[in-house]
Order: structure tokens, then sequence, then C-alpha cells
């Protein structure tokens, strides 16, 4: 399935990354979405995203619900006019056919409030199944794009258990005779332990303020790549510290306040120098 | 005349925008190409209109300046439309410019543009260079005059089975989609729907989806699905919301539900959403026996780490607050066990879940852990009621817990500066207080006033004013009364304004108004009480004792118009005591006396509210 989408993308002319190598809790923060959406050029990549979402562990009980599991993300900057039909393709390239299954876009506005950004687009469904998050981009880090850009984030363990026909993440066929559950099952576990009952609150805090500091100083520095990592940084500290409920209402919002002023400077800093950089250029 | 037919074609619009462009249309059709359409067409893919249209647009004259002022202002104005001065005519007295009509197709481009960006959206997007905002992307447009294309050159059919369709004919528009498989009009899709769900059996849509089911598909293939027997041990609504809010499903009752679908084969497409639908009552199953495993009551004690509101403690401590509320309220044993674990389910997974459930599944909880109906059915209720015109709680218990509940976010908020400002209202306040007042007038429950902070008073009440049914000037005149509950202000306002044409009404309206008038001004220069001694005059004696008999009779809490009745016998008393009496007397002693009589009198009538609010 991973192949099939990475063929299909890459013959659309896409860059194939690789997964980003800190966590992230969606594919859209990996700096090759965050940033690279962010200017005036156009940019096309595909690549597999591990997401980390503490709050979602379920121990591995639960067959629907993890802290770990992958998403297939493309972005197409600008968006071409034909870029839903672009994405039924690719459907088409999974095997799936249009024509025998009910394939239908559903409103869906999606916002990300850690990152300042926010989008207009879709869940697709086939069948009733939330298979891909689709979203044209409005704003990413408090920023108006420039270039509209295509967002699909397929959902890889939902639609392979589409595909499949599996009720259970846990039973799908990962790779001949190995299964989902064999690979992650027991990390599901151990995680929801270790994020629900064990992350340690102070050093979390801690490392929380270290982050947000230390990006800053990146952002004085005017390197906007490593101050991004430290937002991301930030983002998964807050993340655990909220799955061990160590947040209040009032200070969860903060925080994402906090998150989001970081997003906010790097996204400003990585577009001064971007326009910088086309003066050198054209000088 | 022509047969226009004018087609905007998207990505799959939301259904609530396709509600605003199906408003909007006929107004921006008739501004841009002067008819109303005779049809309009709206889908999640496509907004359409049928109109006959003159084929030239209409000769325009475009007024000038007065032809004394040529000299000076001719060249601004022809240069302002892009004329020269030898182009401009004069028609009785004023220069202008002479616009002959244009054949419409050469105008159509523009003017399908002009509406394309005058439809506007509560949430819209740009997608291109175009800076066109729109609820989603526009791909293509489509005019045709009669047989002529004029802008575009198809219309596109379903998007899975159709592909670029020809429309000979303006006319033809809806029959060639149909023929594509697309439904174009709403109304259409709508009918299907229901007689497709009718075909199948008792549906019930209580979240009402097929409004935005009709928005969702071009084609209409109604099916029916069903899933395991064993989810029927979940609570009914939980199931009825996975279905409906999640999936847009009809419940019909049992195992078996219908949903629409917008194309694919059917056993294929029945398939796959029996295995979704599976998949979240699976998801439901689990989270609802891990707090079932737990308990109520285990729910209960986890409530002092869960905030209700910044600032305002835990819901532990919201709970402690309901139960002092629920006994002022004077609320029964269940109405306090109710109020011990109204919150209880907000320590649960499921109303994680599923938070517009919030309150219906503690219930379920305190059901299955054996709690008497009575305090189930209370914690059930204790959201009611949840919009302007929506139920109220049925039990007593209910009411009283509906009550305190909102007494307490309303005071909670208000403490704390979270008030409405004008639409805005995050933390459903309005509602709140709607909800108090309809508990106290319909609900026939016993709210005393002085349970609400001044604020809080002041803003329940002017609730109070736009729902019941008199003029607001008795509700305020109501409000100022002394009447010890909220229900009790309704009362009297209505009683006011049905004994309003009363001659007793009157009698004691100018009593009140001439006491209030005379006295309420020098309430300064009153003596601080009544001394009878000074009393020298048989008038003011006689209004003295008539006042002391009806004193008691004159409540706002009890019946309104046996109070009137009494309070009328003040009217001859004042009537004579205005003859005979000089209020300002010489003596400062006589005078302080007379005036405290007068006031006595305007507090006595003045438990009935401040008459003085009502016009007369």
């Amino acid at each position: 399935m991973i192949r099939a989408l990475e063929g299909y993308w890459a013959d659309q002319g896409c860059v194939l990354m690789q997964p980003y190598h800190t966590e992230l809790a969606a594919g859209t923060m990996n700096p090759a979405t965050f940033l690279r959406c962010l200017g005036p050029k156009p940019w096309k990549t595909a690549y597999v995203e591990p997401v980390i979402r503490p709050q979602d562990g379920r121990y591995g009980e639960n067959p629907y619900r993890f802290q770990h599991y992958f998403q297939y993300q493309v972005i197409l900057k600008p968006a071409p006019e034909d870029v839903l039909d672009r994405y039924f393709e690719s459907l088409e390239s999974l095997g799936i056919d249009l024509r025998r299954h009910d394939v239908r876009l559903v409103e869906d506005d999606w916002e990300q409030p850690t990152l300042g950004a926010w989008g207009l687009g879709w869940e697709v469904w086939c069948d009733g199944m939330e298979i891909t998050q689709w979203t044209y981009f409005q704003q990413l880090g408090g920023v108006d794009v420039e270039l509209v850009p295509a967002e699909m984030t397929y959902g890889l363990e939902r639609l392979a258990m589409f595909l499949q026909g599996k009720r259970s993440a846990f039973e799908l066929e990962w790779a001949p005779g190995v299964t989902w559950g064999d690979v992650y099952r027991e990390s599901e576990r151990e995680w929801s332990a270790y994020n629900f009952e064990l992350a340690p609150v102070d050093a979390l805090e801690a490392r929380f303020d270290q982050h947000e500091q230390e990006c800053r100083s990146l952002v004085e520095r005017r390197l906007p790549l490593p101050a991004y990592d430290h937002v991301l940084k930030c983002s998964h500290a807050f993340n655990l510290l909220d799955a061990r409920g160590a947040i209040s209402v009032t200070e969860r919002a903060a925080y994402i306040g906090r998150v989001r002023t970081l997003a906010r400077e790097v996204a400003q800093l990585y577009l001064e120098l971007e326009s910088e950089d086309d003066g050198e250029a054209a000088a | 005349m022509a047969k226009l037919l004018l087609e905007i074609g998207c990505e799959e619009l939301p259904a609530g925008a396709c509600r605003e462009a199906g408003e909007q249309l006929p107004v921006l059709v008739e501004r841009e190409l002067g008819a109303r359409p005779s049809a309009l067409f709206v889908g999640p893919r496509r907004l359409a209109a049928l109109l006959d249209v003159e084929e030239r647009t209409p000769d325009e004259w475009i007024k000038g300046p007065p032809e004394n002022l040529a000299e000076k202002a001719a060249a601004g104005f022809a240069k302002k439309h892009g004329a020269t001065v030898e182009e401009l005519a004069s028609r009785e007295g004023f220069l202008g410019l002479e616009r002959p009509g244009r054949p419409l197709r050469d105008v159509l481009p523009e003017r399908v543009d002009a509406i394309v960006r005058g439809l506007s959206f509560s949430k819209s997007m740009r997608w291109d260079e175009s800076g066109i905002r729109f609820s989603r992307p526009v791909r293509w447009t489509l005019a045709k005059l009669d047989g002529d294309s004029v802008v575009g050159e198809t219309s596109f059919g379903h998007r899975f089975t159709g592909g670029p369709v020809e429309i000979p004919h303006a006319g033809e528009y809806a029959e060639r989609l149909r023929g594509d498989g697309v439904e174009p009009d709403a109304e259409e899709r709508r009918r299907q729907t229901v007689a497709g769900l009718d075909a199948i059996g008792k549906w019930s849509d209580p979240a009402g989806v097929l409004e935005e089911v009709v928005f969702l598909v071009e084609s209409v293939t109604v099916l029916e699905g069903s899933f395991d027997e064993r989810f029927l041990a979940l609570p009914e609504r939980v199931v009825v919301t996975a279905m409906q809010s999640h999936q847009r499903y009809f419940p019909l009752g049992g195992n078996r539900f219908a949903f629409v679908a917008n194309g694919g084969d059917a056993d294929t497409v029945r398939a796959g959403n029996e295995v979704v639908l599976e998949g979240r009552l699976d998801d439901a199953t689990f989270t609802f026996e891990r707090d079932v495993q737990l308990g109520i009551d285990r729910l209960a004690e986890r409530l002092g780490s869960i905030t209700f509101f910044a600032g305002a403690g835990s819901f532990a401590d919201k709970g402690d607050r309901l139960r002092a509320l629920v006994e002022k309220l004077g609320g029964g044993e269940a109405s306090v066990e109710a109020a011990r674990l109204a919150k209880a389910d907000q320590a649960s997974e499921l109303v994680r879940e599923f938070p517009d459930l919030e309150g219906h599944i503690g219930a379920e909880y305190a059901r299955l852990a054996g709690y008497p109906e009575a305090v189930c059915a209370a914690i059930d209720e204790q959201y009611l009621p949840d919009a302007a015109a929506g139920p109220l709680p049925q039990t007593e218990a209910g009411k009283v817990l509906a009550a305190a509940d909102k007494l307490d976010t309303l005071a909670v908020s208000f403490s704390l500066g979270h008030k409405p400002t004008g639409s805005r209202d995050p933390y459903g306040l309005r509602r709140a207080a709607i909800g108090l007042c309809r508990l106290a007038v319909e609900g026939g429950l016993a709210i005393p006033r002085e349970l609400m902070p001044d604020e809080v008073r002041e803003f329940v009440e002017e609730r109070l004013e736009g729902l019941i049914d008199v003029p607001v000037e008795y509700v305020r005149a109501a409000r100022a009364s002394k009447g010890l509950d909220l229900g009790a202000v309704a009362r009297l306002a209505e009683a006011l304004h049905a004994e309003r044409e009363t001659p007793e009404f009157d009698a004691v309206y100018t009593a009140y108004d001439r006491a209030n008038r005379l006295a309420g001004r020098e309430a300064d220069a009153a003596a601080r009480e009544l001394d009878r001694s000074l009393l020298r005059e048989e008038a003011e004696q006689a209004l003295a004792d008539t006042l002391g008999q009806v004193a008691d009779l004159v409540s706002a809490d009890g019946d309104v118009r046996g109070a009137l009745d009494a309070a009328s016998a003040l009217g001859p008393a004042m009537e004579r005591f205005f003859e005979d009496v000089l209020v300002m007397d010489e003596d400062p002693a006589v005078r302080a006396n007379r005036l405290r009589l007068l006031l006595d009198v305007r507090d006595t009538l003045g438990r009935l509210g401040d008459l003085s609010q009502i016009p007369r």
C-alpha cells in the first residue's frame, strides 16, 4: 500500500521524503509540510509519518485507538486545478474501484491551534469509513499562505483495514505472516503506561521551558530550522503533560498559546530568510 | 426572450454553504441579469439557475451635471465614464451619456463572474491567484443562452460515473443531468430520500441529519444496514449518536439503520458501512464497559481532579454547591442524591467520546448501579431545557437539579467576569438564564430570587422580558416588586397587564403615582416612622387606617388579583386625603409625618412593582 502510494505520487513529481526524526502529532508538523508550505515557492512532497499522540493510547486493548500510528502525507503546492482527480486516482492505484464504492467528501474544517494553522477541506469517506483528511491550507503559523497548498493525509491503518476487510488494526497483515499487532501491540501497552502513568511531570515542565528558551535564542541567531525542532519538542512535551492529566483547562490555553507564539516567530523568520535569499540570488 | 442557464461547478460544498448560496443566488441573479430565476438547483457540486431573459441589456441613461455647469463639469464627467465631451447628450436640462443596451451574450462573462464573486459564505477560502473567495474551489462555470454556450462548454456529471455532459439547450439542463445520474434539484433529492426511507420502514432522525444528507449526495440511493445485536447493550442514545452525528445514518429501531449513498454497488457499500458502524460501536462498548466496571460512585470520587471552570474549582466542588442549592430550592431526597452524582459522568470515558450525552450517560450508569429511578431521571434531566424552546424536565427532582445547575453556572461565570457580550456567549449563559425563567414560569418551580447575586438576578430577569407575552414595561414594573421568587415576578407582570383596564388597577396606579410624585422627591424630609398622634385631620387618619387594614393583603407572592382588590381601597382614601389635607404643613413634624404616610402608601403598593414603569 505504501509502495503504491509512493509510486503514484513520485510519478506526480513529488519529492519522496522520509519520516521526521522527532515526535510529531501529525504529518502536518513535519517541516517538509509546515515550513515548505509557507512562502511563494512551489513544492510537492509525499512521505510516511509515524504520528505520536500520547493521549490516544489505550494500552493496546482497543482495536481503534493508538498512541502511535501512521499517516501518509501528500502536499501539492500550489494545488493544481485537477487536484481532487489526482487524489482519486491515487485511490484507484490502491485498487479501490471508485464506481463500486461510495466515496464522499464530507465537510471538515481543519484547525491546529498550537501551530496557528487552519484550512478548509473534507474528510474523505469510503463506504462510511474516513480514509483521508483533505485540506486546503489557508494559514500556517498565523501567516496567510501565498500559494494555497492541498494537503492529503491518508490514515494508513484505516485504509489498510478497509482494503484488507479487517475489523481491528491488530489483525492487519503488515507483512506476509506478520500482523500489525505482532509488531506494535506491546509497544502500545508499554508506551501507554509511560504516557499516562510514568512520564515525569516536573521534568517535562522543565523541558518545555528549556525548549521554549532554546527556540527563542535560535530565532535570535536567525536559524529557523533548528528553532522549529524545538517548537516540535515543546508541542510533544505539552502532549505528554496533557496525557498525564497535569494540565488544567486554563493552563492548557496558556501552553497552546506559548507553542503558537513560537510557531509564529519561526514561520516569520523562515519567510524573512527565504525572501533575503531570493533577493541575493536576484542580485 | 431567451432561456438562460447559469451553472457554477464546485468541489463539494458543505450543506451550510449550499443553503447560504441558495438564499443569495436569486437576488444576485436578478441584480446581474435582470430577472429572477424560474428554477434554482443547489447541490454539493453545482449551483445553477434557469431564467427567462431579454437578449439585450436595457438602454441606460447616465445622468451628469446640469447643462448650465457644462463648462466646469462636463469634461470631468465624461472622463469618469471613459467618454469624450462630444459624446455627451442632453436631456431635460442635464448632460448625460446614453449607453445603449448590449447583447446579453457580450456582457454575460463579466456578469457570471460578478455572481460568483458576489456569493458570500460564513466560512470561505481562496485556492488560486484569481483572488475569488468561495466556500470551496469553483472548478467550472457554464452559461447557455438557449442552445449557445456563452461561458464554458459543457456541464459535468456524477463525480465517479459521469463525465462531461452536453447541454443542448438551457431548458434541458435538469433532464440531461438526470440522464447522467445527477439529481440537481435539492427538493427532489429530499423527496427521494424521504420516499426511500419510508419504503424501508419506520425511521427517525432526532439530530436532523436529513437536511445535511440532501446536500451530501448528487444521486440518492437509500440503503438499509444492520449491526450485531450485542451492541444493543449500549445505552440507546449512544448508539443513535454514533449513527447520526458520526455517520449520518437514520435509526430504524433495534439493530437496523438506513443511510443514503451517492452511488456504488449496493452490497459493497452496505457491507462497508456496517463494518464502520460496528467499529464505532465496538469502540464505544470498550469505553462503556470500562466505565461501568468502575461504577458511578467511583467515577464521582474522581471529580476532585477535574476542573469545572478555571477559578471555580473542580467538578467535586461544583457537586457540593449543587447539593447546597438543591436544598435551598426545597428539593427532596432524590434531588440531593442526584446532585451528588450529577457530574460523575464528567469523569467517564464515554462522555469524552460523546460530550453531547453528558447527563444521559450518568443517568444510565446510575441505573446500572441500582439507584432509584427518581435519582436517575433527575441526572438525565439536569441540562434541560437545552434549547430555547426545548422540553423541560418532567420530574420534580429533575426540575430542582436543573435549576440548581443553571444557578451555579450563572453565579460562577458572573463572579469570574465571564458575562455575555453582544452575540458572544461562549458559556451559554443566556440559554441558562432562559432555562431558569422557563423552569419558574412553565415548570412552576419556586426559585427564590435571593439565591441569585444581584447581577445574575438582573440578567435572568431581563430574559423574562422576552419570554412572557406582555409588554416589557409590565415586566420591568414587576421586577421592582417584592415578589420572592422568579415565577411570582412573571405572574405579577401578567396579572398587572391583564388587570390594566380595571377600576381597581386604575385606583392603585393613581394612588401609587400621586404618593410617589409628591413624597418620592421629599423622601429625605420624611419622618422615619409614622406617628399616629400627629395625624390631625380625619382624612389622614382614615388613610392610615385603610393602609393598616390592607397592608397585609398586598403581596406579589399570592393572588395578585386579590391584592389589587384590597389595595384599591386606598384609592378613595387617597383622594380624600389630597382634597382635605395639605401635606406641606407649616409644622415640620406634621409635614414629615404626612410625607411618611405617603411613602408608606407608596411602599406598600410598591410591593406590586414599580408601577411608574407602566405608561398611561
